[in-house]
């Protein structure tokens, strides 16, 4: 029997899952007004991994925190899923630098989090939070406390713990910026692999641009204040990507390219300027 | 990732840290723990004997450790009724600053009006010497448990209101927000977030509180009492009792220590996992 409704999917999935359009934020300064975003546009597909990069101070966690619905914006429109942001938008899991684990908390009730504070229900998520610290390596350790861990098995909890409740969309402000350099080497390997695993849409915010070029399909390039999008690079480079592509001519070719941007825009001093000075 | 699996399955055999201390070494180390207080108070003692028997001191000045326990021993029925009393009124009075503090910390922290309007009079209210209101309180209250209890309170309370706000206001920026991307409530926050954080402050507010509790307590009884530890100190003082100043000195001292241990047994099992707690845990292992 013919279904006499057409199925609603293929228009899912064309939506993107973040679209930015014109968002402008200024907020009161002491005597004008300070402007943190201007005019960033922005859209990432279902499934695509997008990164920012950056310097401090450009505004990359004031998007952060726009596109996850906890700081309002001047103007612009602002969907997640297709929907205006207004509030946090159900669908996502956030990870900070930081992995904002509750010391009270064993590892397991630590990735449950995300389930109490959403009021579901415990039993129908406690297989998945499971199987995600069994991915990253964890299991033995669902009924230690987070003083027992390392910090970078700390931040595996905080990734398990945004992915739990299978969101569509997964934020990572600067996830890897407080582990040391193995660590972080192993965590994007990892990150690759979850992400290949999980087809959640990632919006990765970085200051390394060898962060960025490794994990991402795209890498947005935002400039100093006020915060805007200066630049855009789809990263094609076939998957998995492993640490030693890093010394591949084409990711060189690609580091060049995002650092140039980054000259122009007058985040990096430009090799002329730093010999003259 | 293979450098994971393989520390992972290495852990899986060996036990973890904290498990893993309840070796036959540790149990004595725990023991000794337990009785080096004890060796103190001996060494105390024995000093205090010395000096009484070397000096001659006579008993309405300071009796010998010996004829104070004797003392004791022969009136534990007045110490013990007495001492009932008093440990009614440290109770009643800390738990009613557990009881008002807490909450009231809550309202602090959760509204800023009541922060600016109740927090400067609370204040005010700590900058008064509770000696001094202590007899207008007997005159309002009567001579009963009542005024007691409440002089209890109002020196206990406080503590326990600033250290509570204390911890619940030092939760990072970042935890809340990431609570809050979870569609968390306010209420939700607060519960489960902050307060539990903020346990280990509450603690110490709490442990300050029951000493000043059996401070309070006492300054009540010295103002006005029929009864009670503070009552007789005021009367076997006067008359030159010495030995039965010194018994209910010691009954109080003891019952000081009792109650704190309490409180810091409970904030063991509450706060398990917090730094302080387990820094003891520590301390028990290696020594």
């Amino acid at each position: 029997m013919p279904d006499p409704i057409i199925s609603p999917q293929p228009i899912i999935s064309l939506q993107p899952i973040i679209s930015l359009q014109n968002v402008d934020l200024s907020y009161a300064g002491r005597a004008l007004p300070v402007r943190a975003l201007e005019n960033v546009s922005l859209a990432a597909a279902d499934g695509e991994f997008v990164s920012v990069v950056g310097p401090s101070g450009c505004g990359k966690s004031t998007l952060l925190k726009i596109i996850s619905g906890l700081l309002p914006h001047s103007s612009g429109t602002v969907l997640v899923n297709g929907q205006p942001v207004k509030g946090p938008p159900p669908s996502i899991g956030i990870v900070f630098q930081s992995p904002l684990l509750m010391p009270w908390r064993n590892i397991l009730d630590n990735v449950l989090v995300q389930i109490d504070m959403r009021d579901l229900r415990r039993s129908d998520y406690r297989e998945k939070a499971r199987s995600l610290l069994k991915m990253v390596g964890l299991s033995a350790f669902e009924g230690a406390y987070p003083y027992q861990l390392s910090g970078g098995m700390q931040q595996r909890v905080g990734i398990c713990r945004a992915l739990v409740h299978s969101p569509q969309l997964l934020i990572m402000d600067e996830p890897f910026g407080a582990l040391d350099a193995m660590t972080r080497e192993q965590m994007m390997i990892e990150l690759q692999r979850i992400w290949m695993d999980q087809k959640t849409t990632i919006l990765f915010i970085t200051h390394s641009l060898s962060e960025a070029i490794f994990l991402s399909d795209r890498v947005l390039v935002m400039g100093p204040r006020p915060g805007r999008v200066v630049g855009e690079f789809t990263i094609d480079i076939p998957r998995p990507r492993r640490i030693r592509d890093e010394r591949s001519p084409a990711f060189a070719e690609y580091a060049d390219r995002v650092r140039t941007c980054l000259e122009a825009s007058g985040a990096l001093p430009a090799y002329q300027e730093a010999t003259a000075g | 990732m293979s450098t994971v699996k393989i520390a992972s399955e290495r852990d899986r055999n060996r036990p973890l840290p904290a498990t893993a201390r309840s070796t036959i070494g540790a149990g004595a180390a725990r023991m000794t723990g337990l009785l080096m207080p004890f060796v103190g108070v001996g060494a105390l003692l024995l000093l205090w004997a010395l000096i009484t028997t070397i000096f001659k001191i006579p008993d309405y000045l300071l009796p010998s450790p010996i004829s104070v326990i004797r003392r004791a021993s022969l009136e534990w029925r007045i110490l013990l009724a007495q001492t009932s009393y008093t440990l009614i009124e440290i109770v009643a009075g800390f738990l009613g600053s557990l009881l008002i503090g807490i909450p009231m910390a809550f309202a602090v922290v959760l509204s800023r009006p009541v922060e600016r309007v109740v927090l400067p009079m609370v204040v005010a209210s700590q900058a008064i010497p509770k000696v001094a209101i202590a007899p207008i309180l007997v005159v309002w209250l009567g001579f009963g448990l009542f005024p007691k209890i409440v002089i209890s309170f109002l020196i206990g309370f406080f503590p326990v209101l600033v250290s509570t706000i204390t911890g619940l206001k030092s939760v990072e920026t970042e935890m809340i927000d990431l609570v809050r991307s979870m569609g968390a409530s306010t209420t939700k926050i607060m519960l489960r977030v902050r307060l539990p954080s903020a346990l280990p402050q509450i603690f110490s507010g709490l442990k300050v509180a029951i000493a000043l509790s059996v401070v309070g307590a006492i300054v009540g009884e010295f103002v006005g009492a029929d009864r009670g530890l503070g009552y007789l100190l005021l009367t076997a003082t006067g008359a030159l009792d010495g030995t039965l100043v010194w018994a209910a000195l010691l009954v109080l001292i003891g019952l000081g220590i009792l109650l704190f241990e309490i409180v810091a047994a409970v904030e063991r099992v509450a706060i398990r996992w917090h730094v302080s707690i387990r820094a003891n845990d520590q301390q028990t292992f290696t020594s």
